[in-house]
């Protein structure tokens, strides 16, 4: 053999109080040649009954920590992941990993390895619930990671589908990049084909534009998509979008005080296409209090904002980088890691304009 | 789940991706793939998506897939076509062919071979213009790119986006043309009569509901002459029993359903349960939507409307709740009637789903359009036919 194999196995199991239970048992093995990259899914896997079990049990355990108008949103995820490298020889190991992974209204209650707190279940932030109509729009406003990464992967695409260029835009202390890395295990895979450590490409650094030809590329990177969303092999890649990038990792060089209440964008879906200006978004919110309180606004509400314009605003990082997830409709959830935000905006600022 | 009451799906696929970039014209970039694999559901809903042959107590094995186009023939048909564009341009051409099976009580067990392709990417005009690339159909597809680059009609809509004005905007009269009639007609109301997935979401106050202007009658037929789509049965495993009517007098008739949308609302299927592959649960989608032409030439309508814009081309139609948007590709102003040869590019509809409702004509000759990809929840179809005819709109709404 001249090229490279990659075999990648991975098992999941999801549990979610407002869905059936699901399992998925993948192994695909990628070869690059001279002749190019083949893709084979051949051999036969079980079902992984086990996952099913902790899965189901984490999430009872998780929700009964949640206020029981959250509880449907909830789902909790158990796997394990495997990779392993031949060229000339053997297959060598590459990476393993056993996770658990929790989730609800677009935020990570936490991913850990397994026999890191298994039993355990995870903290949900929320002490309680609240009306939208509560919420003073005058408080001011933090992005929770989840909500950072959406933001920073929309504009993002909007740049690289060049409807809009904002190469001379700032954003104060913010540095993107475009990493193999993950914290979720199915979207890690930090290797290049030969098995060296993938390097990791600014996009964005310390809120100036990097150089994006240099960095960057037009390009996918088959390898990586292939091996991290196995799906991907059944259709184009980037098919329905200008998606070209990895997994992104978001960095915050200055801290900012958190006030003590503070409306807080715990997620958000953009609800149009790639286009420059304000666009309207679907946000999961919640509002802190000077009690130590974190009340979910229920239900989700409209926002109305040009996303570069809001990280214009950032002032600084309000604590420290976690886990993330932004929930695209085309392209699946991308995981990453990011640090809450706080703003000079309030929400009004971010409030849509009503219909008349 | 011990298999009693158990819905198994199996599908084995070939799949060739050539991509080719017109800086290195003789360096494709092949991509090949093998998939075996199968979805089991349960009664209780529970799924489990798996890799490789089914186990053994399935008793079944699907076949491979025939191969319907050669590697070398593929590549040569989008070397010869992206060398006949002006500017630089890098696609992805897509070839899949599958045979998938469901199985399950009360099911007929039919095996189901199926062959798409798809040419999609982007184009960059001399000028600087980028203009998405997006074809599609059922079959290799290498008979449909030797005649694209025989005729080059993309090879003149690329010289004339790359003459275009970002186009102004604002609310104007318009006619567009059949392929953009198509997008929006697919937008506005095929997605509009797609049943919820699994029937979560009660959508019956829609029918009857007036989507369109009273001149509109359409109809979904998985078996349509010519249509991108042809199946005899769905992904559900349900026979194809003829076309839906999907709505009459601009009015919605009937959802399009899934065998689960169907049994949520107490209907019957339609056989419109489909889904990318075996992996993604099967949700109610268009197969071919045939909008019924009316009486007025292209002429005559451009005439009627005086000043406006003519719609040569869209892309990316996009729904979101009650809203709904497209990329303009090529737009032609038009003045006392006659399209001036004054081109505009860029741009976005941003539309509500009862856009048609502004509808003034129907045009004579409904055409089927040739990009019949079609992306719902994750899930991409390449053969997805709509058949429409020119429309003459009142008004339509576009932003700079």
């Amino acid at each position: 053999m001249s090229g490279f194999q990659t075999v990648r196995e991975i098992a999941q199991a999801r549990a979610a109080a407002a869905s059936p239970l699901s399992s998925a048992h993948i192994e695909l093995t990628l070869e690059m040649d001279g002749r190019g990259l083949d893709v084979r899914f051949a051999s036969p896997r079980r079902r992984p009954e086990e996952l099913e079990r902790a899965a189901a049990a984490s999430l009872a355990a998780t929700a009964a920590g949640l206020p029981e108008a959250l509880r449907d949103r909830l789902a909790v995820e158990a796997g394990e992941v495997r990779s392993s490298l031949r060229h000339e020889g053997a297959p060598a190991p590459l990476f393993a990993c056993g996770y658990r992974m929790a989730s609800c209204r677009g935020v990570v209650l936490g991913i850990h390895d397994t026999g890191d707190g298994d039993g355990l279940p995870f903290a949900p932030p929320w002490t309680g619930v609240l009306a939208a109509e509560e919420v003073d729009p005058a408080l001011p406003v933090i992005l929770a990671p989840s909500a950072v990464l959406a933001l920073v992967s929309y504009a993002l695409e909007v740049t690289g589908g060049h409807v809009d260029s904002r190469r001379g835009s700032e954003i104060p202390g913010v540095t993107v990049i475009d990493t193999a890395s993950s914290p979720y295990p199915p979207q890690h895979h930090p290797f290049e084909g030969d098995g060296a450590a993938s390097p990791d490409r600014p996009l964005i650094e310390e809120g100036r534009w990097s150089n994006r030809t240099e960095h960057a590329g037009d390009d996918v990177d088959p390898l990586f998509f292939l091996l991290t969303r196995p799906d991907r092999a059944l259709r184009p890649l980037a098919a329905a979008t200008h998606f070209n990038r990895r997994n992104l990792t978001v960095r915050c060089s200055r801290t900012a005080p958190v006030p003590a209440a503070v409306a807080v964008v715990d997620s958000w879906r953009v609800r149009v296409g790639p286009r420059s200006g304000a666009v309207p978004f679907h946000a999961e919110l919640s509002r802190t209090g000077p009690g130590g309180e974190r009340l979910a606004v229920t239900p989700a509400v409209a926002l109305h904002f040009d996303p570069w314009e809001v990280l214009a605003r950032v002032l600084g990082a309000g604590g420290p980088a976690a886990p993330a997830v932004d929930e695209d409709p085309i392209e699946g959830d991308g995981y990453g890691d990011a640090p809450p935000l706080v703003t000079s905006l309030t929400l009004a600022d971010l409030a849509a304009p009503r219909k008349s | 789940m011990d298999g009693r009451g158990e819905i198994r799906r199996l599908e084995r696929s070939r799949l060739l991706y050539v991509t080719v970039d017109s800086t290195r014209p003789s360096e494709a970039e092949v991509r090949t793939c093998s998939f075996e694999g199968g979805r089991a559901v349960g009664e209780d809903g529970s799924s489990f998506v798996f890799s490789g042959p089914p186990p053994a107590s399935w008793g079944v094995r699907l076949p491979k897939p025939a191969a319907t186009a050669e590697v070398a023939e593929a590549r040569r048909a989008v070397q010869r076509l992206v060398g006949s564009w002006n500017g630089r341009t890098r696609v992805q051409y897509l070839i899949k062919s599958s045979v998938r099976i469901v199985l399950g009580d009360g099911l007929h067990g039919v095996e189901a071979a199926a062959g798409v392709w798809a040419l999609l990417g982007n184009a960059v005009t001399p000028s600087g213009r980028i203009v998405p690339v997006g074809q599609s159909g059922r079959g290799s597809g290498v008979a449909e790119l030797e005649r694209e680059t025989a005729e080059g009609d993309f090879a003149r809509l690329l010289d004339r986006v790359n003459r275009s004005q970002p186009l102004p905007g604002g609310a104007t009269p318009a006619v567009l043309a059949p392929p953009a009639a198509g997008v929006l007609i697919h937008e506005a109301i095929g997605h509009f009569a797609e049943a919820a997935p699994e029937g979560r979401v009660d959508l019956s106050h829609r029918l009857g509901f007036r989507i369109a202007a009273e001149i509109f009658a359409l109809d979904d037929d998985p078996r349509a002459a010519g249509g991108s789509a042809h199946y005899a049965v769905d992904d559900d495993g349900v026979l194809v029993r003829g076309a839906t009517a999907v709505a009459r007098d601009g009015r919605m008739l009937q959802f399009l359903h899934s065998a689960a949308s169907a049994r949520a609302m107490g209907v019957e299927p339609t056989g419109n349960a489909r889904a990318a592959s075996v992996w993604n649960p099967p949700i109610p989608r268009m197969s071919n939507l045939l909008c019924a032409p009316g009486i007025a030439g292209e002429a005559e309508m451009l005439d009627r409307m005086g000043d406006g814009l003519y719609l040569h081309s869209l892309a990316y139609g996009y729904g979101f709740g009650f809203r709904l948007e497209a990329q303009v590709r090529l737009a032609e102003e038009v003045r006392g009637g006659r399209r001036t040869g004054r081109y505009f590019s860029g741009g976005v509809i941003d539309e509500d789903r009862v856009v048609l409702t502004r509808a003034a004509e129907l045009g004579d000759a409904a055409v089927y359009n040739r990009n019949a990809m079609c992306g719902k929840d994750g899930q991409l179809l390449y053969d997805v036919g709509t058949r429409a005819p020119a429309i003459r709109m009142h008004e339509l709404r576009t932003l700079a």
